[in-house]
Protein backbone atom coordinates (compact mmCIF):
# COMPACT_ATOMS: atom_id res chain seq x y z
CA UNK A 1 0.00 0.00 0.00
CA UNK A 2 1.28 3.38 -0.56
CA UNK A 3 2.39 5.52 2.29
CA UNK A 4 0.65 8.84 2.89
CA UNK A 5 3.33 11.53 1.92
CA UNK A 6 3.75 14.15 3.92
CA UNK A 7 6.60 16.00 2.88
CA UNK A 8 8.38 18.97 4.34
CA UNK A 9 8.96 22.06 2.19
CA UNK A 10 11.78 24.69 2.69
CA UNK A 11 12.29 27.83 1.40
CA UNK A 12 15.75 29.16 -0.29
CA UNK A 13 16.58 32.33 -0.88
CA UNK A 14 20.22 33.57 -1.48
CA UNK A 15 21.75 30.70 -0.17
CA UNK A 16 19.93 30.62 2.93
CA UNK A 17 17.04 28.90 4.17
CA UNK A 18 13.81 31.33 5.38
CA UNK A 19 10.02 30.91 5.83
CA UNK A 20 7.48 33.04 4.74
CA UNK A 21 4.43 34.25 5.72
CA UNK A 22 1.80 34.75 3.08
CA UNK A 23 4.63 34.73 1.02
CA UNK A 24 6.21 37.59 2.86
CA UNK A 25 7.62 38.40 6.17
CA UNK A 26 10.45 36.26 5.44
CA UNK A 27 12.19 34.37 8.92
CA UNK A 28 15.53 32.97 8.48
CA UNK A 29 15.86 29.39 9.70
CA UNK A 30 19.34 28.20 9.26
CA UNK A 31 21.38 26.81 6.82
CA UNK A 32 20.35 24.80 3.91
CA UNK A 33 22.53 21.64 4.11
CA UNK A 34 22.97 21.32 7.63
CA UNK A 35 18.79 21.80 7.79
CA UNK A 36 18.61 18.73 4.81
CA UNK A 37 20.84 16.66 6.96
CA UNK A 38 18.70 17.09 9.87
CA UNK A 39 15.77 15.97 8.28
CA UNK A 40 17.50 13.40 6.46
CA UNK A 41 18.71 11.57 9.40
CA UNK A 42 14.77 12.01 10.75
CA UNK A 43 13.68 9.72 8.18
CA UNK A 44 11.47 12.35 5.85
CA UNK A 45 9.95 10.25 3.36
CA UNK A 46 10.62 13.39 0.12
CA UNK A 47 12.13 17.01 0.21
CA UNK A 48 11.27 19.78 -1.44
CA UNK A 49 13.37 22.89 -2.18
CA UNK A 50 12.38 25.88 -3.85
CA UNK A 51 14.40 28.93 -4.11
CA UNK A 52 12.17 32.04 -3.80
CA UNK A 53 15.12 34.47 -4.82
CA UNK A 54 15.75 33.59 -8.32
CA UNK A 55 12.80 34.23 -9.12
CA UNK A 56 12.96 37.76 -8.11
CA UNK A 57 16.63 38.72 -9.19
CA UNK A 58 16.13 36.45 -12.12
CA UNK A 59 19.27 34.30 -11.31
CA UNK A 60 20.11 30.89 -12.42
CA UNK A 61 19.84 28.14 -10.13
CA UNK A 62 22.52 27.85 -7.30
CA UNK A 63 23.41 24.83 -9.03
CA UNK A 64 27.16 24.22 -6.15
CA UNK A 65 24.71 24.78 -3.24
CA UNK A 66 22.04 22.20 -5.00
CA UNK A 67 24.54 19.46 -5.43
CA UNK A 68 25.78 20.12 -1.83
CA UNK A 69 22.18 20.12 -0.55
CA UNK A 70 21.60 16.74 -2.75
CA UNK A 71 24.49 14.98 -1.95
CA UNK A 72 23.01 14.97 2.01
CA UNK A 73 19.02 14.17 0.99
CA UNK A 74 18.96 10.18 0.78
CA UNK A 75 15.29 10.08 -0.37
CA UNK A 76 13.65 12.39 -3.41
CA UNK A 77 14.85 15.79 -3.76
CA UNK A 78 12.20 18.00 -5.97
CA UNK A 79 13.96 21.78 -6.45
CA UNK A 80 12.21 24.54 -8.05
CA UNK A 81 13.63 28.27 -8.53
CA UNK A 82 14.92 30.20 -11.65
CA UNK A 83 15.28 26.93 -14.20
CA UNK A 84 13.72 28.91 -17.52
CA UNK A 85 15.15 26.71 -19.97
CA UNK A 86 16.08 23.18 -20.79
CA UNK A 87 19.90 23.68 -20.23
CA UNK A 88 19.00 24.94 -16.80
CA UNK A 89 16.56 21.88 -16.19
CA UNK A 90 20.02 19.64 -17.42
CA UNK A 91 22.21 21.17 -15.26
CA UNK A 92 19.61 20.61 -12.64
CA UNK A 93 19.00 16.67 -12.71
CA UNK A 94 22.50 16.99 -13.16
CA UNK A 95 23.13 18.01 -10.10
CA UNK A 96 21.35 14.56 -8.21
CA UNK A 97 17.83 16.06 -8.20
CA UNK A 98 15.14 13.69 -9.32
CA UNK A 99 12.32 16.27 -10.01
CA UNK A 100 12.35 19.72 -11.19
CA UNK A 101 9.58 21.99 -10.40
CA UNK A 102 8.31 24.72 -12.51
CA UNK A 103 6.25 27.98 -11.71
CA UNK A 104 6.50 31.45 -12.93
CA UNK A 105 8.16 29.50 -16.36
CA UNK A 106 5.40 26.82 -16.43
CA UNK A 107 2.95 30.27 -17.50
CA UNK A 108 5.31 31.91 -19.24
CA UNK A 109 6.62 29.24 -21.18
CA UNK A 110 4.52 26.43 -21.40
CA UNK A 111 6.36 24.37 -23.95
CA UNK A 112 9.56 23.69 -21.72
CA UNK A 113 7.05 21.34 -19.11
CA UNK A 114 6.71 19.14 -22.91
CA UNK A 115 10.43 19.58 -23.72
CA UNK A 116 11.71 18.55 -20.62
CA UNK A 117 8.75 15.47 -20.17
CA UNK A 118 9.90 14.40 -23.76
CA UNK A 119 13.76 13.62 -21.87
CA UNK A 120 13.25 12.91 -18.41
CA UNK A 121 9.48 11.48 -18.12
CA UNK A 122 6.50 13.47 -16.78
CA UNK A 123 7.20 11.63 -13.31
CA UNK A 124 10.45 14.34 -13.22
CA UNK A 125 7.99 17.68 -14.27
CA UNK A 126 6.79 18.95 -11.37
CA UNK A 127 4.47 22.37 -11.35
CA UNK A 128 3.85 24.39 -8.98
CA UNK A 129 0.68 26.77 -9.14
CA UNK A 130 0.33 29.65 -6.14
CA UNK A 131 -3.13 30.30 -5.76
CA UNK A 132 -5.38 33.00 -4.47
CA UNK A 133 -9.17 33.19 -3.76
CA UNK A 134 -10.69 36.20 -5.12
CA UNK A 135 -14.00 37.73 -3.52
CA UNK A 136 -16.27 35.57 -5.63
CA UNK A 137 -14.75 32.54 -4.27
CA UNK A 138 -12.73 31.75 -7.39
CA UNK A 139 -9.36 30.59 -7.68
CA UNK A 140 -6.90 32.20 -9.81
CA UNK A 141 -3.48 31.44 -10.57
CA UNK A 142 -0.28 33.72 -9.59
CA UNK A 143 3.33 33.83 -10.73
CA UNK A 144 5.99 36.28 -9.75
CA UNK A 145 6.18 34.72 -6.28
CA UNK A 146 2.42 35.75 -6.11
CA UNK A 147 2.64 39.48 -7.39
CA UNK A 148 1.15 38.91 -10.61
CA UNK A 149 -1.85 37.11 -11.26
CA UNK A 150 -2.58 35.49 -14.37
CA UNK A 151 -6.25 35.59 -14.27
CA UNK A 152 -6.47 32.05 -15.35
CA UNK A 153 -8.80 29.86 -12.81
CA UNK A 154 -7.03 27.01 -10.89
CA UNK A 155 -8.23 24.06 -12.70
CA UNK A 156 -7.88 25.50 -16.37
CA UNK A 157 -4.12 26.10 -15.17
CA UNK A 158 -4.36 22.25 -13.74
CA UNK A 159 -5.82 20.85 -16.59
CA UNK A 160 -3.20 22.63 -18.98
CA UNK A 161 -0.58 21.89 -17.22
CA UNK A 162 -1.32 17.78 -17.12
CA UNK A 163 -1.84 17.97 -21.10
CA UNK A 164 1.77 19.89 -21.60
CA UNK A 165 3.25 16.82 -19.28
CA UNK A 166 3.46 17.74 -15.78
CA UNK A 167 3.74 14.61 -13.69
CA UNK A 168 2.51 16.20 -10.12
CA UNK A 169 0.89 19.49 -9.31
CA UNK A 170 1.72 21.84 -6.25
CA UNK A 171 -1.34 24.08 -5.17
CA UNK A 172 -0.04 26.59 -3.08
CA UNK A 173 -2.70 28.37 -1.05
CA UNK A 174 -1.00 31.79 -0.92
CA UNK A 175 -3.20 33.51 1.73
CA UNK A 176 -2.57 30.28 4.29
CA UNK A 177 1.14 30.01 3.53
CA UNK A 178 2.65 30.37 7.17
CA UNK A 179 -0.35 31.13 8.73
CA UNK A 180 -1.90 27.40 10.04
CA UNK A 181 -4.97 28.49 9.36
CA UNK A 182 -5.48 24.86 7.86
CA UNK A 183 -5.71 23.32 4.19
CA UNK A 184 -8.22 24.66 0.94
CA UNK A 185 -10.25 21.44 1.40
CA UNK A 186 -12.63 22.91 -1.61
CA UNK A 187 -9.77 23.73 -3.72
CA UNK A 188 -8.14 20.22 -3.58
CA UNK A 189 -11.04 18.67 -4.02
CA UNK A 190 -12.20 20.82 -7.02
CA UNK A 191 -8.61 20.36 -8.51
CA UNK A 192 -7.92 16.52 -7.76
CA UNK A 193 -11.58 15.61 -9.53
CA UNK A 194 -10.20 17.77 -12.67
CA UNK A 195 -6.61 15.86 -13.30
CA UNK A 196 -5.22 12.69 -12.94
CA UNK A 197 -2.02 13.40 -12.07
CA UNK A 198 -0.83 13.57 -8.30
CA UNK A 199 -2.18 16.88 -6.09
CA UNK A 200 0.32 18.14 -3.70
CA UNK A 201 -1.35 20.02 -1.18
CA UNK A 202 0.22 23.03 0.30
CA UNK A 203 0.07 26.37 2.52
CA UNK A 204 -1.32 26.71 5.80
CA UNK A 205 -1.14 22.81 7.43
CA UNK A 206 -2.15 22.97 11.04
CA UNK A 207 -0.29 20.08 12.54
CA UNK A 208 0.52 16.54 11.37
CA UNK A 209 -3.75 15.64 11.37
CA UNK A 210 -4.76 18.24 9.54
CA UNK A 211 -2.19 17.31 6.66
CA UNK A 212 -3.40 13.70 7.18
CA UNK A 213 -7.07 14.98 6.36
CA UNK A 214 -6.14 16.63 3.53
CA UNK A 215 -5.66 13.23 1.66
CA UNK A 216 -9.25 12.33 1.88
CA UNK A 217 -10.05 14.94 -0.09
CA UNK A 218 -8.08 13.86 -2.82
CA UNK A 219 -4.49 15.35 -2.32
CA UNK A 220 -1.97 12.75 -2.82
CA UNK A 221 0.44 13.93 -1.10
CA UNK A 222 0.63 17.11 1.69
CA UNK A 223 3.48 19.07 1.51
CA UNK A 224 3.92 21.78 4.98
CA UNK A 225 7.02 24.16 5.81
CA UNK A 226 6.10 25.81 9.28
CA UNK A 227 5.63 22.78 11.40
CA UNK A 228 8.19 21.21 10.79
CA UNK A 229 10.12 24.29 11.42
CA UNK A 230 8.66 25.99 14.31
CA UNK A 231 7.74 24.89 17.88
CA UNK A 232 5.79 26.74 20.85
CA UNK A 233 3.61 29.43 20.59
CA UNK A 234 6.88 32.01 20.26
CA UNK A 235 7.42 29.83 17.01
CA UNK A 236 11.12 29.19 17.98
CA UNK A 237 12.84 27.39 14.99
CA UNK A 238 12.87 23.91 15.61
CA UNK A 239 13.73 21.73 12.82
CA UNK A 240 11.52 18.12 13.17
CA UNK A 241 10.06 15.67 11.64
CA UNK A 242 7.43 13.73 13.94
CA UNK A 243 6.64 10.83 11.70
CA UNK A 244 8.36 7.42 10.82
CA UNK A 245 6.97 7.48 6.89
CA UNK A 246 8.85 4.91 5.43
CA UNK A 247 9.54 2.55 8.11
CA UNK B 1 35.02 -4.57 -6.95
CA UNK B 2 34.13 -1.83 -8.73
CA UNK B 3 30.31 -0.84 -10.55
CA UNK B 4 29.90 1.01 -13.32
CA UNK B 5 27.08 3.02 -13.58
CA UNK B 6 26.36 3.89 -17.61
CA UNK B 7 25.92 7.40 -18.33
CA UNK B 8 23.59 7.47 -21.29
CA UNK B 9 22.32 11.06 -20.39
CA UNK B 10 18.62 9.38 -19.34
CA UNK B 11 19.18 8.26 -16.39
CA UNK B 12 20.13 10.11 -12.77
CA UNK B 13 23.78 8.79 -11.93
CA UNK B 14 24.29 11.06 -9.29
CA UNK B 15 21.94 10.05 -6.78
CA UNK B 16 23.27 6.72 -7.59
CA UNK B 17 26.78 7.77 -6.78
CA UNK B 18 26.22 9.51 -3.77
CA UNK B 19 24.42 6.15 -2.40
CA UNK B 20 26.86 3.95 -3.23
CA UNK B 21 29.65 6.50 -1.51
CA UNK B 22 27.17 6.70 1.61
CA UNK B 23 27.09 2.65 1.21
CA UNK B 24 30.67 2.53 0.84
CA UNK B 25 30.81 0.71 -2.82
CA UNK B 26 33.47 2.02 -5.14
CA UNK B 27 32.19 3.17 -8.75
CA UNK B 28 32.02 5.35 -11.51
CA UNK B 29 30.03 6.97 -14.10
CA UNK B 30 31.13 6.34 -17.87
CA UNK B 31 29.71 6.31 -21.64
CA UNK B 32 32.71 4.77 -22.68
CA UNK B 33 32.21 1.50 -23.50
CA UNK B 34 36.09 -0.16 -22.66
CA UNK B 35 35.86 1.47 -19.16
CA UNK B 36 32.15 -0.04 -18.56
CA UNK B 37 33.66 -3.38 -20.11
CA UNK B 38 36.35 -3.15 -17.30
CA UNK B 39 34.19 -2.72 -14.31
CA UNK B 40 32.81 -6.16 -12.04
CA UNK B 41 29.04 -5.27 -12.22
CA UNK B 42 26.85 -2.46 -13.98
CA UNK B 43 24.07 -0.31 -13.05
CA UNK B 44 21.68 1.00 -15.75
CA UNK B 45 19.79 4.29 -14.48
CA UNK B 46 17.05 5.97 -15.71
CA UNK B 47 14.88 8.71 -15.69
CA UNK B 48 13.08 9.33 -19.10
CA UNK B 49 11.52 7.86 -21.65
CA UNK B 50 11.53 4.92 -23.08
CA UNK B 51 12.69 5.58 -26.66
CA UNK B 52 14.81 8.32 -26.28
CA UNK B 53 16.35 5.84 -23.43
CA UNK B 54 16.73 2.66 -25.62
CA UNK B 55 17.75 5.32 -28.78
CA UNK B 56 20.94 6.33 -26.59
CA UNK B 57 21.63 3.40 -25.96
CA UNK B 58 21.17 2.04 -29.47
CA UNK B 59 23.63 4.57 -30.95
CA UNK B 60 26.62 4.71 -28.55
CA UNK B 61 26.53 0.78 -28.96
CA UNK B 62 25.98 0.23 -25.25
CA UNK B 63 23.42 -2.06 -25.93
CA UNK B 64 25.71 -4.00 -28.26
CA UNK B 65 28.21 -4.46 -25.12
CA UNK B 66 25.30 -5.00 -22.59
CA UNK B 67 23.97 -7.93 -24.95
CA UNK B 68 27.42 -9.44 -25.17
CA UNK B 69 28.68 -9.26 -21.85
CA UNK B 70 25.44 -9.14 -19.89
CA UNK B 71 23.53 -11.15 -21.61
CA UNK B 72 25.83 -13.88 -23.37
CA UNK B 73 28.25 -12.96 -20.46
CA UNK B 74 28.11 -13.08 -16.73
CA UNK B 75 28.57 -9.51 -16.05
CA UNK B 76 25.89 -8.77 -13.18
CA UNK B 77 23.59 -5.82 -14.18
CA UNK B 78 21.36 -3.88 -12.08
CA UNK B 79 18.45 -1.72 -13.78
CA UNK B 80 16.74 0.85 -11.84
CA UNK B 81 13.46 2.22 -12.68
CA UNK B 82 13.40 2.56 -16.54
CA UNK B 83 16.32 0.81 -16.65
CA UNK B 84 14.09 -1.98 -15.73
CA UNK B 85 11.82 -1.05 -18.04
CA UNK B 86 14.65 -1.37 -20.54
CA UNK B 87 15.14 -4.81 -20.12
CA UNK B 88 11.77 -6.00 -21.34
CA UNK B 89 10.70 -6.70 -25.28
CA UNK B 90 9.01 -3.20 -25.40
CA UNK B 91 7.26 -0.40 -23.83
CA UNK B 92 3.56 1.19 -24.62
CA UNK B 93 5.74 4.51 -23.85
CA UNK B 94 7.00 4.33 -27.29
CA UNK B 95 7.61 2.74 -30.57
CA UNK B 96 11.43 1.03 -29.96
CA UNK B 97 12.80 -2.25 -29.04
CA UNK B 98 14.10 -2.87 -25.70
CA UNK B 99 16.89 -5.07 -24.78
CA UNK B 100 14.28 -7.72 -25.07
CA UNK B 101 16.23 -9.96 -22.06
CA UNK B 102 12.89 -10.22 -19.99
CA UNK B 103 10.21 -12.12 -21.68
CA UNK B 104 7.39 -8.47 -20.42
CA UNK B 105 6.45 -5.50 -22.07
CA UNK B 106 6.14 -2.17 -19.81
CA UNK B 107 2.25 -0.21 -19.97
CA UNK B 108 0.77 2.37 -18.41
CA UNK B 109 -1.31 2.63 -15.39
CA UNK B 110 -5.06 3.35 -15.94
CA UNK B 111 -5.61 6.34 -14.07
CA UNK B 112 -8.93 6.19 -12.01
CA UNK B 113 -10.26 8.82 -9.82
CA UNK B 114 -8.24 7.35 -6.57
CA UNK B 115 -5.48 6.04 -8.76
CA UNK B 116 -3.44 9.18 -10.20
CA UNK B 117 -0.60 8.33 -12.71
CA UNK B 118 2.30 8.63 -12.06
CA UNK B 119 2.39 6.33 -8.89
CA UNK B 120 4.54 8.44 -6.36
CA UNK B 121 5.79 7.81 -3.26
CA UNK B 122 6.92 4.88 -0.82
CA UNK B 123 5.67 1.65 -1.12
CA UNK B 124 5.35 -2.31 -0.30
CA UNK B 125 7.45 -4.26 -1.67
CA UNK B 126 6.71 -7.70 -1.18
CA UNK B 127 9.12 -10.60 -1.70
CA UNK B 128 9.55 -14.41 -2.34
CA UNK B 129 12.42 -15.86 -0.19
CA UNK B 130 14.71 -16.56 -2.68
CA UNK B 131 15.59 -13.22 -3.64
CA UNK B 132 19.24 -12.10 -3.42
CA UNK B 133 18.57 -8.32 -3.52
CA UNK B 134 16.31 -8.37 -0.69
CA UNK B 135 18.65 -10.42 1.63
CA UNK B 136 17.82 -9.40 5.23
CA UNK B 137 15.29 -6.92 4.18
CA UNK B 138 12.18 -7.66 4.29
CA UNK B 139 8.20 -5.87 4.82
CA UNK B 140 9.78 -2.27 4.18
CA UNK B 141 8.76 0.60 1.48
CA UNK B 142 10.77 1.75 -0.98
CA UNK B 143 10.04 4.98 -3.33
CA UNK B 144 8.63 4.78 -6.26
CA UNK B 145 7.79 7.39 -9.47
CA UNK B 146 6.70 5.73 -12.82
CA UNK B 147 3.80 6.04 -14.97
CA UNK B 148 4.53 3.08 -16.62
CA UNK B 149 4.87 -0.73 -14.99
CA UNK B 150 5.79 -4.39 -15.79
CA UNK B 151 2.64 -6.94 -15.29
CA UNK B 152 2.64 -10.47 -13.51
CA UNK B 153 3.27 -13.47 -15.68
CA UNK B 154 7.19 -12.97 -16.33
CA UNK B 155 9.52 -16.02 -15.99
CA UNK B 156 12.78 -15.49 -13.58
CA UNK B 157 14.36 -16.40 -10.26
CA UNK B 158 12.84 -14.15 -8.49
CA UNK B 159 10.33 -11.61 -8.49
CA UNK B 160 8.64 -8.70 -6.72
CA UNK B 161 5.02 -7.33 -6.47
CA UNK B 162 3.61 -4.18 -5.00
CA UNK B 163 0.12 -2.93 -5.53
CA UNK B 164 -0.87 0.38 -6.87
CA UNK B 165 -5.08 -0.24 -8.39
CA UNK B 166 -3.06 -3.60 -9.98
CA UNK B 167 -0.33 -5.86 -8.63
CA UNK B 168 2.09 -5.17 -10.57
CA UNK B 169 6.17 -6.29 -10.49
CA UNK B 170 8.33 -4.40 -8.77
CA UNK B 171 11.61 -6.75 -9.12
CA UNK B 172 13.29 -9.43 -11.29
CA UNK B 173 15.82 -11.66 -10.84
CA UNK B 174 16.92 -13.67 -13.48
CA UNK B 175 20.77 -15.31 -13.43
CA UNK B 176 23.24 -12.27 -13.65
CA UNK B 177 20.16 -9.63 -14.31
CA UNK B 178 18.18 -7.58 -11.54
CA UNK B 179 15.60 -4.80 -12.17
CA UNK B 180 13.74 -2.87 -9.57
CA UNK B 181 11.13 -0.68 -10.28
CA UNK B 182 11.81 1.82 -7.49
CA UNK B 183 14.57 3.91 -6.65
CA UNK B 184 16.37 2.03 -4.22
CA UNK B 185 19.25 5.48 -4.49
CA UNK B 186 16.72 7.35 -3.23
CA UNK B 187 15.31 5.03 -0.45
CA UNK B 188 17.24 5.70 2.28
CA UNK B 189 19.09 3.09 4.47
CA UNK B 190 16.18 0.11 2.52
CA UNK B 191 17.82 1.29 -0.59
CA UNK B 192 21.67 1.23 0.84
CA UNK B 193 21.09 -2.50 2.27
CA UNK B 194 19.79 -3.14 -1.17
CA UNK B 195 22.14 -1.79 -3.22
CA UNK B 196 25.55 -3.36 -0.75
CA UNK B 197 23.59 -6.88 -1.50
CA UNK B 198 23.77 -6.32 -5.44
CA UNK B 199 27.08 -5.77 -4.56
CA UNK B 200 27.79 -8.35 -2.70
CA UNK B 201 25.22 -11.43 -3.88
CA UNK B 202 25.62 -10.79 -7.37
Amino acid sequence: MLQPRLIPILLLQNGRLVKTVCFKDHVYIGDPANTVRILNDKNIPELILLDIGSTTNKQEPAYTLISKIAAECSVPLTYGGGIRTLESARKVFDCGIEKICLNTAAYQTPQLISEIASIYGTQSVVVCADVRKDKKGVYEVYISNGRKNTRITAGKYATKMEQLGCGELILQLIDHDGTFAGYDEVLVNQISAMVNIPIIACGGATNVDNMHKILSYGASAAAAGSIFLFSGKHKAVLVSYPFQAHL
Amino acid sequence: MRIGIINYNAGNPVSIVNALRKAGIACFVSSDLEELTAADKLILPGIGCFDAAMAALNTNGITAMLDEHVKNGSKPLLGICLGMQLLATGSGEGACKGLGWVNCTAKRFDSKPDIKVPHVGWNHVNSCKESKLLDGIRNVTFYFSHSYYIAAGVEADALYDTEYGVRFISGIEKDNIAGVQFHPEKSATAGLLLLKNFANNF
